[in-house]
């Protein structure tokens, strides 16, 4: 895969990302319903949620985890591509890659909770979680930033012309 | 040639700069296809946005509280706000697209709450999914601002089902949701209850449009209770005529006439409170009963032949003429049964003389039985009887009878009612009892008018007792008279002898306690005894030959003797010449044997001889079968003496191990040092006694007499009385003793 493969696949995704990001927050990830009080919660809803029954320092982890994380991926991974082939702030880059490549191992634990919530939370006519497909463009949102981290290899951010395979 | 030949042009790679568009821009395309195709689609469900007013919206959550039409979620409520007044909440709704047709005018809006109650339960799925509000389609111009109901329309659909009004006096367990049964069939369900002007209940029924064929003009409407208990002769059964029935009861319907038209919407139609009260809806009449007990409006049938062909309806008491009227309905199909000249008669359990009747009504209660008589005219107003017809014949038969008194010095057991016997046929009853006028306690008593040829002028009257045991030598009779006997017992009548005239009305009777005292006609005899013991009066039988012939009427104390009067049965009237023996037979045992010993069961008796005498006499000196005169007859008495000795009277005298003798009397000596007993030896024996006999008391135990080579064995019974034996020396034989002839009791035999 070429240099500039590699940077037309990462500028796709991270656009792609930006995109669904819109619809991962505005549609309901999950429906939660409890004898008879449904209750369909968007990321940002379910933050509130937790806030307004006293748990902000659960708030804030997924406030965290689920909005600000992924807004900062998509804003520095653009950032990164924008600042592609000029030689500005090159160790920035690197660090701010590293930090990104580090947080993208975590960055599914939201989806993965999600996929455990609605397959745990089934009291019957009690209580029941259901997933929304604010869920679906979360995933894809979190996917389309981890591709997009991995195929940008950092080695571009100094080569931006060179292999990476090669400058290895 | 030239060493230049590195200048080899090899030319250049040059990339390509063609514009090219990288596959990889397929996501983002992809991306915003995707996000905008949902956001369009978010668009285009979206319908108009209504508003609805409400008077409370309880559980309706802006956001989450569905508007469902048909079940099927057709908006989401955007908004609850209070109206500017407060008056009322104003709930905008955002219709879904498919559901814009909803926004029209005369559609109702309502809120489906969960009802709980012991009766029902309704929206239970309101629990699950939390209120939730529900529209029914209108018609008219398309609108925006609706007004709620405050409860469920009684059509929820918009079918063409049929809606009619059920009147009733009072609707208990019937409720919204009540199904409304025709032969089992579930064919609609009661929608609305409520209090009418007139104080009645209405209820408002919806029957389904594919069953509105069956409620005919001639339908009739009834409550079918939640459960219902049967109880009949075959045993006891429960009816649950479904589940949701048992929760709730129900309303059942049915033709019971033939034909009928389907009855128009929103008729008004009766309710009865029961199945029988739905049938009996003929012709009405009116019955007069002596009294109303067991008459239960709206429950106490009218049957004929058995079955049921009407209902008591209401009940009402006359105090002027002290009597019930019951008003009663028959079905329709029975209305012939109303003609003048039936009969009607309150059945009730009743244990009378003749049986017992009516026994099925203590499991169905109390009923009127019809026995029609068509021939009449059509009548309304019938007097009704409360007792059986074989009641009413026998009361009738009572009526014309033969009325006579009873008088006895005691009249116990027997009550009004008792049945009167003639040779075991019920002839007649006891009508009262009462005090007489010399303060004699009577009975006034009735023999039908059939049988009243039985009753002479020298009848006798006796009781009969609940139940009697005779016994005799070998027998033992034990004699129930009847069911009814065995209760109350009751009264017999016989005439002894010669039939007499034909009995006088009211004439007056004496009542005798046993057939034996009534069956003993004759003049009294007198029989003085000096020993009364076992005389029983009343009991103790005077026989002949061993046939009871008479009976003791009488014990009394007379110049210290016993007298025992007696009379005889008709036609021993010869036991009653003078020189007539009376001897009065008690039980004995004793080592000589047992006599009278039928005595022991049947009490002692009178045995009688008759006199040879020319007349009659009043007066008898009767004789105990123990007495010591009588015994006396053989005369060789001597006696023996001792210090003391526990031998009684009736002791025997022995000798050799065979009685020839009886121990008859016991004193003391002049002095008191000794005790004197009398022996009587049989005149057989008395050259037995020897002037040398020894006497000695054998009541001891065994003695072995070894030495004088022979033993005597003191039987193993040794009488109360004891035993006296003798024997003669061996050697050398005295002269016979003489008369009173004294001897000394020994202890043991010692020559």
């Amino acid at each position: 895969m070429t240099a500039a493969t590699r940077l037309d696949l990462a500028r796709a995704l991270v656009i792609a990302g930006i995109i669904l990001y819109v619809p991962a927050n505005v549609l309901p990830v999950m429906t939660i319903t409890v004898t008879g009080d449904v209750e369909p919660l968007t990321v940002l809803g379910g933050v509130q949620e937790l806030y307004d029954s006293g748990l902000w320092p659960v708030a804030a982890v997924v406030f965290l985890a689920s909005i600000v994380v992924p807004f900062l991926k998509l804003v520095s991974l653009s950032w990164i591509l924008l600042l592609h082939g000029t030689p500005h702030l090159r160790p920035q880059r690197t660090a701010v890659y590293r930090i990104l490549h580090q947080i993208g191992t975590w960055s599914m634990i939201d989806v993965f909770l999600l996929a455990i919530l609605a397959a745990v939370g089934q009291l019957g006519v009690l209580a029941s979680v259901q997933a929304e497909p604010g869920g679906m463009f979360f995933a894809a949102v979190l996917l389309c930033t981890l591709f997009a981290a991995e195929i940008y290899k950092p080695s571009l951010i100094w080569n931006p012309d060179g292999d990476p395979q090669s400058a290895q | 040639m030239t060493d230049d030949s590195s200048a080899i042009d090899h030319g250049r790679i040059v990339k390509a700069r063609r514009f090219r568009i990288s596959f990889a821009w397929l996501f983002p395309l992809l991306a915003a296809a995707a996000t905008s195709w949902l956001f369009w689609t978010h668009w285009k469900e979206r319908g108009p946005e209504i508003e609805i007013e409400f008077p409370s919206a309880p559980g309706i959550q802006s956001g989450k509280t569905a508007l469902y039409y048909r079940g099927v979620d057709s908006g989401k409520v955007t908004e609850v706000k209070l109206a500017p007044t407060l008056g009322h909440v104003i709930v905008s709704v955002q219709l879904k697209a498919f559901a814009a047709e909803l926004a029209r005018e005369h559609t109702d809006f309502w809120i489906d709450q969960p009802e709980i109650s012991l009766q029902q339960m309704t929206g239970l799925d309101a629990i699950i999914q939390g209120n939730s509000i529900h529209a029914r389609l209108g018609h008219g111009p398309v609108a925006t601002r609706f007004k709620g109901l405050s409860g469920p329309p009684i059509e929820e659909f918009d079918e063409a089902a049929l809606v009619f009004t059920l009147h009733a006096d009072q609707a208990p367990f019937v409720a919204r949701g009540t199904p409304v049964l025709h032969h089992g069939v579930q064919v609609g369900t009661v929608r609305d209850k409520g209090l009418g002007k007139d104080g009645r209940v209405w209820l408002r029924v919806v029957v389904d449009a594919e069953h509105a064929h069956t409620v005919l003009d001639t339908s009739r409407f009834w409550f079918v209770p939640a459960a219902s208990l049967h109880l009949s002769a075959r045993g006891a059964s429960i009816d649950l005529p479904s589940l949701t029935a048992l929760v709730d009861g129900g309303i059942a319907f049915d033709s019971f006439a033939p034909g009928g038209t389907p009855v128009p919407d929103h008729a008004e139609l009766p309710l009865a409170p029961s199945e029988a009260a739905a049938r009996a809806d003929g012709p009405t009449i009116q019955i007069t009963f002596d009294t109303g007990e067991g008459i239960i409006a709206g429950e106490t049938r009218v049957s004929w032949l058995g079955q049921p062909v009407g209902l008591v309806k209401a009940v009402r008491l006359d105090p002027a003429t002290a009597s019930v009227e019951a008003t009663a309905q028959l079905d329709s199909g029975f209305a012939s049964l109303a003609h003048a000249g039936s009969v009607f008669t309150l059945v009730r359990p009743s244990i009378s003389l003749q049986g017992i009747s009516g026994l099925d009504t203590i499991v169905t209660g109390p009923y009127i039985a019809c026995k029609p008589d068509i021939s009449g005219a059509p009548a309304t107003q019938f007097a009704g009887r409360t007792i059986t017809d074989e009641e009413w014949n026998k009361s009738a038969a009572e009526r014309d009878g033969l009325r006579v008194v009873l008088t006895a010095p005691e009249l116990p057991t027997i009550e009004r009612g008792a049945p009167v016997y003639h040779r075991g046929l019920v002839v007649g009853t006891v009508l009262d009892k009462f005090l007489g006028a010399n303060g004699q306690p009577s009975l006034r008593v009735v023999v039908r008018a059939e049988y009243r040829d039985a009753l002479r002028a020298n009848s006798r009257f006796w009781r009969v007792p609940a139940t009697s045991v005779s016994a005799g030598p070998g027998v033992i009779d034990v004699r129930v008279s009847g069911l009814l006997g065995l209760i109350q017992g009751g009264i017999a009548f016989d005439a002894f002898g010669e039939a007499g005239a034909p009995a006088q009305e009211s004439a007056t009777f004496p009542l005798f306690d046993s057939e034996t005292l009534a069956s003993a006609v004759s003049d009294p005899v007198r029989i003085a005894f000096a020993d009364g013991h076992g005389l029983l009066a009343g009991r103790t039988q005077l026989r002949y030959l061993g046939v009871p012939v008479g009976v003791v009427e009488d014990v009394r104390m007379k110049d210290g003797r016993v007298t025992a009067i007696a009379r005889f049965q008709a036609g021993f009237e010869f036991l009653r010449r003078s020189g007539s023996m009376f001897t009065l037979v008690k039980p004995e045992v004793s080592l000589q044997g047992v006599t009278g010993l039928e005595t022991l069961i049947s009490g002692v008796f009178i045995d009688c001889v008759p006199g040879t005498g020319p007349s009659l006499a009043e007066d008898f000196t009767g004789r105990a079968s123990t007495d010591p005169a009588a015994l006396d007859r053989s005369g060789f008495l001597i006696h023996v003496t001792t210090a003391q000795t526990a031998i009684r009277p009736g002791a025997f005298v022995t000798y050799r191990d065979t009685r020839v003798g009886e121990v008859v009397g016991k004193t003391l000596s002049a002095d008191g040092n000794y005790v004197i007993l009398d022996i009587r030896i049989d005149e057989a024996q008395r050259s037995l006694v020897r002037q040398n006999s020894v006497f000695w008391d054998a009541s001891a135990l065994a003695a072995s007499l070894g030495f004088i080579k022979f033993q005597i064995h003191t039987p193993l019974l040794v009488a109360a009385e004891g035993r006296i034996a003798f024997a003669n020396p061996p050697r050398g034989s005295a002269p016979a003793a003489e008369r009173g002839a004294t001897f000394a009791l020994q202890r043991q035999p010692r020559f």
